[in-house]
């Protein structure tokens, strides 16, 4: 018997999920609570093989309680059960140390197999989940790079363009280039232009 | 604050039977006889009787006779003795506010029409339409009335009609048909005045005086009320006077004449402080404390603000309550009070917020909060550009100022044109402080609403969904009407997703502006658009209000490239340095020409970096993309 609590402030969606997962022979719902703190009181009262979490929880939210419920001494599998599915959430879940993901409407039988499956072996996740974690590693869209037109600007510097050629030349305003050539500086780390010339030539920009 | 009580009132008689064919015997001796009722259709009349006596004197005793009236004729085979414990029934469940079970029992009743007489059958249709209409279902009201209003026509009892028409008459008030409202108002008035019914008649003048208010006819309307008060002096309804002097004020404020208008809201003021009529009273001082402010009598506005607003806020009327904050905040704006003025803007936004949040989940619905986001975003903006506008006007003053004193005298003026300066720019502060309460407070509403759909509705849709998909499973794929009610539910609950998502993304709130905008830019992913967003220094939060603005900012300006620069790169740049932060956006689309004047999504962006005290530049030359180059104080 899995014994599962359920952690969600909204009394309804609680209650209709209890008396799904009671329809289960497997499963056995020990306990309910509508925030972290009530999360923390249920696992000192009884162990809890399978904690389904809510993220958006008033007080104490389900990245607060994760954190929390990690630092107990009989940690139980946490299956995070939410509304949100953008990858940021999904992503952010997963490093707040979730051991699996389920989107809220995604029918009984799937969080049934979630219940088991991360009770017996400890993760669930299903294939979109997955490819939305690969994917945000692989193409992750936000880089600390330098950009095509930051390259440009280094080049016209080492070049010995003054700021007045370089904003004439590339249809800029001069404002726009030194906010450029600041942002060049503060990223790599650089204090002035002599600096980013022997960057230039350092990288075989120039 | 320009917010005048007017008093709706409902001339439905709850009790029609109470009027007519009153049961003369005293409560004993019909307790005497139920001792000697010979058989149980005797019984339930005499029970029935006392449910009638008892119902408003003493409610509990009345119950258990109603009790025993409904047992007992369970065992009768008399249908019209059945008939009328159900109307009975019907009639308790009205005194009680049980709409619900009214039109129940109304159903069950017209189901066994057979039995019941035509007054009961009156009644009965009565009691369904005012329990309609007490539900807001006015269109159906007015069905019911008018059942009520052909059954007595057919049996000529011409002087019920006057309350059916009454009650017809205040459901299209409710409707604002304002037209049909008036012509049923003037049928039961002249039925009203040919029987003598000195209350209708009091009640329907009110009425009327409403009806003519919203046709803006102030002379009818108060007309109306003052007839109505010679009824009221002899009725001795104390209460009823008070309101309609209020309304006869209110009237005259309305028209500009403000001498009549305190003349009756004194008037009304007397009489609900000499007889403790607080509703009537709070409604009053309020009213006189918009008077006066429009009078520029500030000190006795002020004073009757906060009357008013002491007996509100006793009675927990919150509307009144919120607009005493709202008339307080302007009065003192107009004295230039500013700190008091920000304080009361404040609790203002705070209570209108707590009733929103009360209510708004009953009426949520897709276009209202469209319509609201929209018109809020606008009054924010305006806010700010007139705060810009100010500036510059601020701006220009300053400058002669200074011209003056340098050129009339010398240290002495410019001590004071300094005072002065000091004066303007610590009055400019306190303005900008006011707009950013109201922002705060918006944003805030905002985040909440889109929290509860995203969170309340969002979970209730889902539990539904994962009900429905159960039964599909179980039915195999074979009901195609359960398959489209499955796809229209999974509509909805992207929609409502979305709508929340536009509100206030969760990410934004959660994890901040780089989480926000790379889920912005996922969504970019199918179309021809490729962005790339390089960061650097942005692990920590920065302040939410900025993190909002800075946000909606690259939205509108992803937007814009959208929709004209026919650009096939984008890139963001977002880096923070020691004192400040620097966003750009820059395409390599159309460009465009940067000193024609500039729409609404250029102003909008303009607006919100000032709002956050940072500067825009915009270089754009055509055909050789744009960049926006923004800095913002940290």
């Amino acid at each position: 018997m899995i014994r599962v609590a359920l952690a969600d402030d909204h009394t309804m969606f609680r209650e209709g999920l209890a008396s799904l997962l009671e329809e289960q022979d497997t499963m056995t719902v020990i306990g309910e609570a509508s925030n972290g703190v009530e999360v923390l009181a249920l696992l000192k009262e009884a162990p809890i093989d399978v904690l389904l979490l809510d993220i958006e929880m008033p007080g104490m939210d389900g990245f607060d309680t994760m954190r929390a419920v990690r630092k107990m001494p009989n940690v139980p599998k946490i299956l995070v059960l939410t509304m949100h599915k953008s990858p940021q959430f999904i992503k952010n879940i997963i490093k707040a140390g979730a051991n699996g993901y389920v989107p809220k409407d995604s029918g009984k039988k799937l969080l049934v197999q979630a219940i088991s499956t991360v009770h017996s072996t400890g993760t669930f996740h299903t294939p979109e989940t997955v490819s939305i974690v690969m994917d945000s590693l692989k193409d992750d869209k936000h880089s600390t790079e330098i950009s095509p037109r930051e390259k440009e600007i280094i080049q016209l510097i080492a070049d010995q363009y003054t700021t007045n050629e370089i904003a004439e030349k590339l249809f800029l305003s001069v404002h726009t280039v030194e906010s450029h050539r600041k942002n060049i500086l503060l990223k790599l780390g650089l204090k002035n232009a002599a600096g980013l010339v022997k960057y230039a030539i350092h990288k075989g920009l120039i | 604050m320009r917010v005048v009580f007017f008093f709706l009132l409902c001339f439905a008689l709850l009790f029609p039977s109470a009027t007519r064919s009153q049961d003369l015997r005293p409560v004993d001796s019909l307790r005497n006889e139920l001792a000697l009722a010979e058989n149980d259709d005797q019984l339930v009349a005499l029970q029935l009787a006392l449910f009638k006596k008892l119902s408003r004197i003493h409610p509990d005793s009345s119950q258990l006779h109603l009790k025993q009236a409904v047992l007992l004729s369970k065992r009768t085979e008399n249908d019209s003795l059945v008939g009328k414990v159900i109307v009975a029934q019907i009639q308790d469940h009205m005194l009680n506010n049980r709409y619900d079970s009214v039109l129940h029992y109304v159903e069950l009743a017209l189901q066994k029409r057979g039995s019941l007489g035509p007054q009961q059958l009156i009644d009965t249709y009565t009691m369904q339409g005012t329990a309609h209409f007490y539900k807001s279902e006015y269109a159906k009201a007015i069905a019911s009335h008018l059942q009520s209003e052909k059954i007595s026509s057919a049996h000529e009892m011409e002087q019920g009609k006057a309350q059916v028409f009454n009650n017809i008459g205040i459901a299209y008030i409710k409707l604002e048909d304002w037209y049909n409202a008036e012509e049923y108002m003037n049928k039961s008035l002249e039925i009203c005045k040919k029987y003598d019914i000195k209350r209708g008649i009091s009640y329907t003048l009110g009425n009327l005086g409403i009806i003519y208010k919203h046709l803006d006819r102030y002379q009818d309307a108060i007309a109306a009320y003052l007839e109505s008060n010679v009824i009221c002096e002899e009725l001795g309804d104390q209460r009823a006077i008070a309101r309609n002097y209020n309304n006869i004020g209110a009237l005259y404020e309305k028209e500009g004449n403000y001498d009549l208008a305190l003349e009756y809201y004194t008037r009304c003021f007397n009489t609900s402080e000499a007889e403790q009529y607080e509703s009537t009273l709070t409604s009053v001082l309020h009213n006189l404390g918009n008077l006066y402010s429009k009078q520029k009598r500030y000190t006795l506005s002020i004073d009757n603000f906060e009357k008013s607003l002491e007996i509100a806020k006793a009675l927990d009327y919150r509307d009144v309550v919120l607009n005493n904050y709202l008339g307080l905040a302007e009065t003192y704006e107009k004295i230039g009070a500013l700190s008091k003025a920000i304080a009361h803007r404040k609790l203002y936004e705070k209570w209108k917020d707590s009733i929103v949040n009360e209510e708004h989940l009953k009426n949520v619905s897709e276009l209202e909060i469209k319509y609201a986001t929209e018109k809020k975003e606008k009054d924010i903006l305006a806010l700010s550009q007139q705060k810009l506008k100010d500036e510059a006007a601020m701006a220009k003053q300053n400058l002669k100022i200074r011209r003056l004193s340098l050129g009339l005298l010398g240290a002495i003026l410019l001590f004071g044109s300094i005072f002065v300066i000091f004066r303007q720019y610590s009055k400019n502060r306190k303005q900008k402080e006011l707009i950013g309460a109201i922002a705060d407070t918006q944003i805030a509403e905002r985040k909440r609403i889109s929290q509860d759909l995203h969170d309340s509705v969002g979970g209730s849709l889902a539990l539904t969904k994962n009900k429905l998909l159960s039964l599909y499973e179980k039915d195999q794929g074979k009901s195609k009407e359960l398959e489209d009610s499955l796809q229209t539910l999974t509509r909805t609950s992207e929609q409502v997703r979305q709508i929340s998502h536009n509100l206030m993304p969760g990410e934004l709130v959660k994890f901040g502006l780089v989480s926000a905008i790379q889920t912005t830019l996922d969504q970019l992913q199918d179309t021809e658009l490729k962005a790339q967003l390089y960061v650097h220094d942005m692990e920590g939060r920065i302040d939410p209000t900025k993190e909002i603005h800075l946000f909606r900012t690259l939205q509108e300006i992803i937007q814009n490239v959208i929709k004209h620069a026919k650009a096939s790169q984008l890139n963001i740049y977002l880096n923070r340095h020691r004192k400040h932060l620097n966003l750009m956006v820059e395409d390599d689309g159309l460009g465009m020409e940067t000193d024609t004047p500039s729409g609404m999504g250029l102003s909008n962006i303009k607006s919100r970096v000032a709002f956050l005290k940072g500067t825009v530049d915009i270089d754009s030359v055509l055909g050789k993309g744009t960049t926006m180059n923004i800095l913002i104080p940290l």
